[in-house]
């Protein structure tokens, strides 16, 4: 379990490298937070305080995350027995971290577009702003087939 | 085409500051003292009473009985003093302990981005704060900014998501700077007190009934439930409802300090927060994101002094003011209590109430708009008469139907009159803004005035009814009323004293043209805005006193006609004629400034009328002693004239608030002569028609 939320928070942040770079700051412990508790984390907190400003920013982070595990058990079922046999979650993460080339996944145009619905999905569901949505969906993608 | 200009709402203080104390104050000294009359009576029950029978015993008459149990009554003030320093203290104890409460509910850490904090340190040292507050964050899920701590510790609470991007000016500055004017403002220690107050309330009332229940005494209790049940309802709204007027305020001082408002607009036009409605806005912290980027756009749309705003300080201070009095009461048993009580709470209802009118006055003055008061004016009146019907200082005691009307009837009179009248007032003082000083040494005046001013009115509504119950009490017809009760009002014109002051100042500043001054504006060029210049202060003392010598002619012809009186009954007769024939026409005088001039009507009707009364008071008595030959007696023209005097303040108050009716009038001056043209009439008209009466 901790080796699948190792590759997820990995994807996710290789996503968020463009998607909201800024939160790369505090996506560690951003990341254990969701680990911890998803709900928790992707649910705005009590707001109203008093002498406050009324804002509802919310971080991307969380919702990044919810959508790389999604993202993460769609690319596990697209594999190549080629890329099972070389070790399909290592393989994924040297992919990731650039040490592999991602077309070792051997990943499709098809099942890239796939990839993006099923991120574009979630993150619908989470009520993403729309343009946020795409953003994120193709982030997801880029991080997977870039420079295949 | 006027350019519609900005006014800088900010020159003036906030009302919302009045309330705030006004809800600490309430609940402490309301909730504290009565709690600690409660508790004595419950645990010093049987020495109380011993006390009673040993003085009943000991005494020659009811006179000394006050002063044989003065001891007795001096422990039940160190109760009752004892229950306000026992909810200071604990609300003091809470609002210490807040502080790590807060963190650890919202699970709150030191934030480790160095940039944010330094930025954070730039924006406080550039409004001025001399400690910047040190940023915390929360988990993922905390979405808001907001500040807490105590004064000098302050904490800076940022979501995630802003502390990332603040190298984001556009976004982070604007919500930082707001967050900085909370602490500015003291927001942080008032808005904590006031929900420490209100915790600390619940254990303070619980302890009365506790021991009440141990005595197996239940008889009060549904009671005090009920009325202590209302009270913390109303803080708990209140408390909320003034964290939304704070939020405008915060945001202008934002813009302010920003060099303008477009940053923080755009900020809240990001369309954070969900859009609210109903029962949500009412108990809501914030104000709708609409509504502060509407009051940023143009601040003169700042919400007035409402309905609510005056119903709510009337509650709390007429509620208090008879418990304050209670306990002075039982200190030092004197008549002195009652104004003490006034001059006490006055200045909180003053700023809450009428501090607030003169700003609004001000911000109209600058775009020549007309916000009508009577809103306030209602809010006042019900919550003053609600203050009388909760009267904690009767608690558990029956104070009968005829008390009731007659509260009822002197909440609506005075509420109504102080309130239209300080609007009024706060008119005329706008008209003169051009030649007042900037800064505190401007707003001083206003808070000053207010202060003393509703202190007084609620000194004379307790006062009053007190007095007008013991008279009725004793059976009047109508020539005991005006020969005794009528002479007992004279009093209450010192009410009338603060405003007639600062109209006749405002009438002489406001002559001269002057554009709207710098301090009034929020940027932009100077202008001249439309004002009342007309009548001045000699065409109204004019009015005043031509129509007061109207009147002492028409009581002399009545003397030529009628000659010397017969017997006493005739020489009462005559004396009643006098004095009811001054006071209506010093009324008329009053209600033809009230009705003829929108807005400012009521300040001038007072100082035409009230120049009337004395004059028509002195000038009747110098025909009776020079001309008809009755000799001086310095007492009888003292008691004639204030007589005169305290009962046209009375008929004042009634014929004040039908200035509400002429407030939107679209004419700003009336001529000097018109004004006293009018006002002679209607005191000849009033003369005659009193002379004629009583020669027929």
């Amino acid at each position: 379990m901790e080796d699948e939320n190792e590759l997820i928070a990995e994807l996710t942040q290789a996503a968020l490298t463009t998607a909201a770079p800024d939160e790369l700051v505090v996506f560690e412990e951003t990341a254990q937070e969701y680990f911890a508790d998803p709900q928790a984390a992707l649910t705005a907190a009590k707001g109203d305080a008093a002498v406050g400003f009324g804002l509802e920013l919310a971080m991307l982070t969380p919702a990044a995350l919810a959508i790389g595990s999604v993202v993460l058990q769609a690319v596990m079922g697209m594999l190549t027995e080629h890329a099972l046999t070389a070790g399909g979650r290592a393989l994924l993460r040297k992919v990731l971290r650039r040490q592999a080339s991602a077309a070792e996944l051997g990943l499709t145009v098809a099942q890239a577009q796939h990839l993006r619905l099923v991120a574009l999905q979630r993150a619908h569901a989470l009520n993403l702003p729309e343009a946020q949505a795409r953003q994120l969906a193709d982030s997801f993608v880029h991080a997977l087939v870039a420079g295949q | 085409m006027r350019m519609r200009l900005r006014p800088n709402v900010l020159a003036h203080p906030s009302p919302t500051t009045g309330r705030f104390v006004l809800l600490i104050v309430m609940v402490v000294g309301g909730i504290g003292l009565l709690s600690g009359d409660l508790i004595h009576t419950s645990v010093r029950y049987r020495p109380f009473l011993n006390a009673i029978r040993s003085c009943l015993d000991s005494v020659p008459n009811d006179t000394f009985l006050r002063s044989c149990l003065d001891s007795e009554y001096r422990i039940t003030a160190w109760f009752q003093i004892g229950g306000a320093v026992a909810m200071v203290a604990l609300s003091l104890l809470l609002l210490v302990l807040t502080p790590a409460w807060i963190q650890r509910r919202h699970g709150l850490k030191p934030a480790t981005v160095e940039g944010a904090q330094a930025r954070v340190a730039e924006l406080a040292a550039e409004v001025g704060l001399r400690r910047a507050p040190r940023i915390f964050v929360g988990p993922a899920g905390q979405r808001d900014a907001f500040v807490f701590g105590l004064p000098g510790r302050y904490k800076l609470v940022l979501p995630k998501a802003l502390l990332v991007r603040w190298r984001s000016t556009e976004l982070f500055d604007p919500v930082v700077r707001h967050e900085l004017a909370h602490l500015q403002r003291h927001d942080v220690p008032l808005a904590w007190l006031a929900a420490t107050v209100w915790v600390a309330a619940i254990p303070v009332l619980v302890a009365p009934m506790v021991l009440s229940g141990l005595r197996l005494d239940f008889g009060l209790m549904p009671d005090f439930f009920v009325r202590s049940a209302l009270l913390l309802g109303v803080v708990w709204l209140v408390r909320r409802q003034v964290l939304r007027s704070r939020e405008y305020d915060a945001d202008l001082i934002a813009s302010r300090q920003a060099g303008g408002w477009r940053p923080l607009w755009t900020v809240l036009q990001m369309g954070t927060g969900k859009p609210r409605g109903g029962l949500s806005t009412l108990i809501s912290n914030h104000p709708t994101a609409a509504d502060r980027m509407a009051v940023l756009a143009d601040p003169a749309r700042l919400p007035n002094v409402s309905f609510v705003d005056g119903l709510v300080a009337a509650l709390l201070a007429g509620t208090l003011a008879p418990v304050v009095r209670n306990m002075l009461d039982n200190i030092h048993a004197s008549t002195a209590t009652f104004l003490w009580s006034g001059l006490l709470l006055g200045p909180v209802l003053g700023v809450a109430v009428g501090a607030g009118l003169w700003r609004q006055a001000l911000i109209d003055h600058v775009n020549g708009e007309s916000k009508w008061p009577g809103g306030v004016v209602a809010g006042v009146v019900c919550g003053l008469i609600l203050a009388n019907l909760l009267d904690f200082s009767h608690f558990g005691m029956e104070t009968g139907l005829g008390f009731t009307i007659l509260a009822v009837f002197f909440s609506i009179l005075i509420g109504a009159a102080v309130t239209t009248l300080s609007a009024s007032t706060g008119r005329i003082w706008a008209d003169a803004a051009g030649r007042l000083p900037a800064g505190r040494r401007g707003w001083v005046v206003g808070l000053v005035v207010n202060s003393v001013f509703f202190g007084l009115a609620l000194w004379a509504l307790q006062w009053t009814l007190v007095t007008v119950q013991a008279a009725i009490g004793g059976g009047v017809d109508l020539t005991t009323f005006v020969i005794g009760v009528g002479g007992q009002f004279g009093p209450m014109v010192f009410v009338a004293l603060v405003p007639v002051v600062v109209t006749m100042v405002a009438l002489v500043l406001r002559r001269r043209v002057t554009p709207v001054p710098a301090w009034l504006l929020d940027g932009g060029p100077q202008t001249y805005a439309e004002v009342s210049r007309r009548p001045g202060l000699p065409m109204v003392l004019l009015s005043g006193a031509v129509s007061g010598i109207v009147v002492s002619a028409a009581i002399y012809i009545h003397r030529l006609i009628a000659g010397s009186p017969i017997d006493d009954d005739d020489r009462l007769s005559r004396y009643l004629l006098w004095t009811l024939t001054a006071t209506f026409a010093a009324i008329a005088v009053s209600f033809m400034a009230v009705v003829l001039i929108p807005r400012s009507g009521p300040a001038i009707g007072l100082v035409s009328g009230a120049a009337a009364a004395i004059i028509a008071g002195l000038a009747i008595m110098a025909i009776n002693s020079f001309v008809i030959g009755n000799g001086f007696d310095l007492g009888f023209w003292w008691q004639v004239t204030s007589v005169i005097a305290g009962q046209w303040f009375i008929g004042f108050l009634i014929v004040a608030p039908f200035s509400l009716a002429m407030w939107p009038g679209t004419w700003r001056d009336m001529p000097g002569w018109l004004l006293g043209l009018v006002s002679v009439l209607a005191a000849a008209l009033v003369s005659v028609i009193g002379v004629g009466l009583a020669l027929t």
